[in-house]
């Protein structure tokens, strides 16, 4: 099982994240343009010829934007996040939504905008970007915990349980 | 399959057409592929025996308890050349060459006895027919044996070909070895994607070390 640990990643992790997503969107859009451009050679006899390389590049931001946003709010991970071990969560510890996952891909133009300072602050000893303050999210490792099936690995952790559950008072 | 075979005028053997093949019991199938196993096997071995196996000239052997094996195979091969050396020296070639010469020359005159013996003529007949007849025995046993063999080389040859091709085919349609490929696979991998993040944390670690001695800050509580 999958879990997210209380350990904020840090600046190396991060990056080699993004380079990876970065690494996909590319692949991803050459491969989206290709079929694109291959596809309408073929209809051209009945369609006006569209230049989907200019297309892709005028809605670059959005698609970026798209593939972000809908990955954060979907799974709490990039496909690049997810290779490092990394996983986005709230700081209040709820889910993070569409708005907040929008919020901090607006966080990241802030951050990027004055020479990627923003990013830089990942540095410090919060491990927290200008879009991570912005959205109210941080970036933690994840960790694997040993699937827990048979009786007598599932039988101490019971035992720990109800041992740290507070005693029932009566009203 | 049945290979016909003809003979030369010279007496060559070569086989020339496929005849229709005869129904061939059990015994007589696994009889040939042995046959062409061994065929094909002792020339597999005799191709790789062939082999240049690198060179061996200017190897000294090491001292010590091999010694005695090593000069053991030494004795061994140099034991043809070493006889045949003293056969030279001591005319034994030579003593050869004339026993032959003896040894002919008394069947010649003992033959010339033979014929003069009254009924010997008949005698003489009989036995040349019977080594016409024994002549021609062995000449077709020769072309059975060659056409078996022939046969039992493409058969053994084809039957290997299919037993390959039928485990190639056992095993990629293996559920069981498909798991093991999967599981295998996947375990390469997650230890690679592991020791990256592994990495990747130490690295994480190190470079806010570095980042906050420039900055003279003090490290958070998530750096370990």
């Amino acid at each position: 099982m999958i879990v997210a640990t209380n350990r904020r990643a840090g600046f190396v992790s991060r990056l080699s994240a993004f380079i990876l997503d970065a690494i996909v969107l590319t692949l991803v859009l050459r491969g989206s343009i290709w079929f694109m451009t291959t596809s309408a050679k073929g209809v051209r006899v009945f369609s006006h010829p569209v230049n989907f390389a200019a297309l892709t590049a005028a809605t670059l931001p959005l698609l970026v934007g798209g593939y972000f946003v809908s990955f954060w709010r979907m799974f709490g991970q990039t496909p690049g996040k997810w290779m490092m071990g990394l996983k986005i969560v709230a700081t209040d510890g709820g889910t993070l939504k569409s708005g907040r996952s929008l919020l901090r891909f607006i966080g990241y133009w802030i951050s990027g905008i004055p020479f990627y300072a923003g990013f830089a602050w990942i540095l410090g000893p919060e491990r927290r970007a200008w879009h991570d303050r912005l959205a109210r999210t941080e970036v933690v490792y994840v960790a694997r915990t040993p699937e827990l099936s048979t009786p007598a690995e599932v039988a101490p952790l019971q035992i720990a349980a109800r041992a740290a559950r507070p005693p029932a008072t009566r009203s | 399959m049945a290979i016909a075979i003809s003979a030369a005028p010279d007496g060559s053997l070569s086989p020339t057409a496929e005849a229709a093949a005869p129904a061939l019991s059990t015994g007589r199938l696994l009889f040939r592929f042995g046959i062409g196993l061994i065929q094909l096997g002792a020339a597999g071995l005799s191709a790789i025996l062939r082999e240049p196996d690198g060179a061996v000239d200017g190897l000294t052997p090491q001292p010590g308890s091999s010694m005695l094996r090593h000069a053991l195979v030494g004795a061994a091969v140099a034991a043809p050349e070493a006889a045949r050396a003293l056969g030279g020296r001591a005319g034994l070639r030579g003593a050869q060459a004339r026993a032959r010469g003896y040894a002919g020359g008394l069947a010649v005159r003992g033959v010339g006895i033979l014929r003069r013996v009254p009924g010997s003529r008949r005698l003489v007949a009989r036995l040349d027919r019977w080594s016409a007849r024994a002549a021609g025995t062995v000449a077709r046993l020769a072309v059975d044996g060659y056409r078996e063999e022939t046969a039992a080389r493409a058969l053994a040859q084809g039957a290997l070909d299919r037993l390959f091709q039928a485990g190639v085919a056992q095993l990629a349609g293996s559920a069981e070895v498909k798991r093991v490929i999967h599981e295998q696979s996947e375990g390469i991998a997650g230890e690679a994607i592991l020791d990256i993040r592994a990495q990747s944390r130490r690295a994480d670690n190190a470079v806010e070390a570095l980042a906050l001695r420039l900055l003279g800050r003090r490290r958070g509580r998530h750096a370990k």
